[in-house]
């Protein structure tokens, strides 16, 4: 169960990280002006971290 | 499992969808208007803190000590105006008694202010002022008792009024054009000298009036640095529209010639940067007053510069080392001891005369300057200032447009509106400035201005009426 959250997790980190680069490529601080985009980085490292222990757990 | 799995991958991609409209929602504000606002120690990405730090205190940066100070607002897209709300209060020992707000105009860092806060008016809503107002769409006449039933009656009257009897504050009044008994005048002044003028740098304006005459002017401009591709124009104005414009050329004379010109008042702007030199102005011209502040240019053979004014207050700043020295203003000494640093004088009478035995000084003011005191006339009305004293000044009328607004306690609450549609946005963001005049942070004088609340309410274009646009409905 927490491999499959964990899992989820990271892809809509990952979705949300591209998500949000490419529209602050597009028009900067759209993003940024509410939403840090270090925290979302920092959040889906560990979402990777975590991943990779339950992983080989599961 | 799968079925948890597709639930829950649902759930939180749904979640990301929504926060990506949101964003969306919040960039381009859909239906064109939108508040910001920021209180003490709150982080804003949209209004910047108050700076230069230099003039800020405080834990949260909330304490004004020095004037003036800026902050931004940045935003996503461009409004069309902005209701500003500035919630402050002052410390008993301010003694300031006009503070301004004001937003970013141009590139050239110019700002349009409107006042905030003007306690010499504000003591005259106080019942043994002895003076009465009357508003009326906005603006508001003070009379010391009560002569004119309404102001329409007041301004029908402008001409029966000595003008030194009027103050204006943030309202513009007609402006005089026409010289009574000009013939006399011309009769009993001298003609212009045309070698009067001195050397001048940069930037300058300046008022010559007309009548039964033709414009003419004559400038010669010199570049200081020659490798430089300056350029800069004149602007003839006649009732504040534009009239005539010429490009400055160096190396060189330009005429400047109108004939068969109306009567009265021309505002004639030189828009140059420092690194050009007006090194002679001829005209048959008898008044040539110039507005607010002119730059005397560092010549190798300086002369005793006469200088006549209606200023209040007299500044000056100077960048050479071997221009420091002591002005005479009236009979007042204001010594200038230090490059880049701005000396000021308080004059006590309506014309002062000011002496300098160097040049290379920038003189400013809130008044006219000339160099002869026969080419000086003001046309326009009196402006109250921070050094404004009603009584002393003997004033009768006021006529404004500032608006007194709510008071809570010691905080109060102002709220300003700006047109932003033709102010200078940079990088996203528009510029504001707080202006305390008199406010000194390095002063041993312990007075300031707390800011409480700053919020700003913007109305733009909805995108509907964005569409209709671009699609011409």
């Amino acid at each position: 169960m927490l491999y499959i959250i964990t899992r989820e997790l990271f892809y809509v980190l990952l979705s949300a990280l591209l998500i949000f680069i490419a529209m602050e490529l597009l028009k900067p601080n759209i993003v940024q002006a509410y939403i840090n985009l270090n925290l979302v980085l920092i959040l889906w490292l560990l979402s990777g971290m975590v991943l990779l222990v339950t992983k080989s757990r599961h | 499992m799968i079925i948890f799995k597709k639930k829950f991958r649902l759930i939180i991609f749904s979640m990301l969808g929504l926060t990506i409209l949101f964003l969306i929602y919040k960039a381009i504000v859909p239906f064109g208007e939108i508040t910001y606002n920021i209180k003490p120690c709150e982080k804003s990405f949209f209004i910047s803190v108050l700076k230069p730090a230099d003039r800020i205190n405080g834990e949260c940066s909330n304490i004004i000590t020095g004037d003036p100070v800026y902050f931004n607002l940045n935003t996503p897209r461009t409004f069309d105006s902005g209701e500003v709300s500035i919630t402050y209060k002052t410390n008993q020992n301010l003694n300031i008694p006009i503070i301004e707000l004001g937003v970013l105009a141009d590139a050239q860092k110019n700002y349009k202010l409107k006042p905030l806060e003007n306690k010499i008016i504000s003591t005259l809503n106080e019942p043994i002022s002895g003076w009465d107002s009357m508003l009326e769409n906005g603006i508001t006449l003070w009379q010391r008792g009560k002569f004119y039933e309404s102001i329409g009656q007041f301004l029908d009257n402008l001409n029966d009024i000595p003008r030194d009897k009027i103050l204006t504050y943030y309202y513009d009044l007609p402006a005089v054009n026409v010289i009574p008994n000009y013939g006399n005048y011309l009769a009993s002044s001298k003609t212009f000298p045309s070698d009067s003028i001195p050397a001048l740098r940069g930037s300058y304006q300046f008022y010559t009036y007309l009548e039964n005459e033709d414009l003419d002017f004559i400038f010669k401009f010199v570049e200081i640095n020659k490798n430089n591709d300056d350029k800069g124009k004149i602007e003839v104005y006649y009732k504040n529209n534009l009239v005539k414009q010429r490009d400055v050329l160096t190396g060189g004379s330009i005429e400047l010639t109108m004939e068969n010109r109306p009567t009265g008042f021309y505002k004639i702007a030189v828009s140059a940067s420092d690194n050009i030199i007006t090194e002679n102005i001829k005209s048959p011209a008898r008044i040539i007053s110039f507005i607010n502040k002119i730059n005397l240019a560092k010549t190798l053979e300086p002369e005793l510069i006469d200088i006549t004014t209606d200023s209040r207050e007299i500044f000056a700043r100077t960048i050479h080392p071997n221009s420091l020295q002591k002005i005479l203003i009236g009979d007042e000494i204001l010594k200038i001891t230090e490059t880049y640093k701005q000396f000021s004088a308080l004059t006590n009478a309506p014309i002062s005369n000011i002496k300098l035995a160097k040049d290379g000084v920038e003189i400013a003011g809130d008044g006219l300057f000339s160099f002869t005191s026969e080419a000086f006339y003001n046309p326009d009305y009196r402006k109250m200032d921070k050094n404004t004293d009603i009584n002393t000044d003997e004033i009768d009328y006021i006529i404004t447009t500032y608006d007194k607004g709510q008071s809570t306690d010691n905080w109060q609450t102002r709220t300003i509106t700006f047109d932003l549609k033709n102010s200078f946005r940079y990088e996203n963001a528009y510029g504001f400035l707080i202006s305390i005049p008199g406010l000194l942070a390095d002063d041993d004088v312990d007075d300031f201005i707390e800011i409480g609340e700053i919020e700003i309410k913007l109305k733009g274009r909805s995108i509907i009426a964005k569409i209709k646009e671009v699609l011409n409905f």
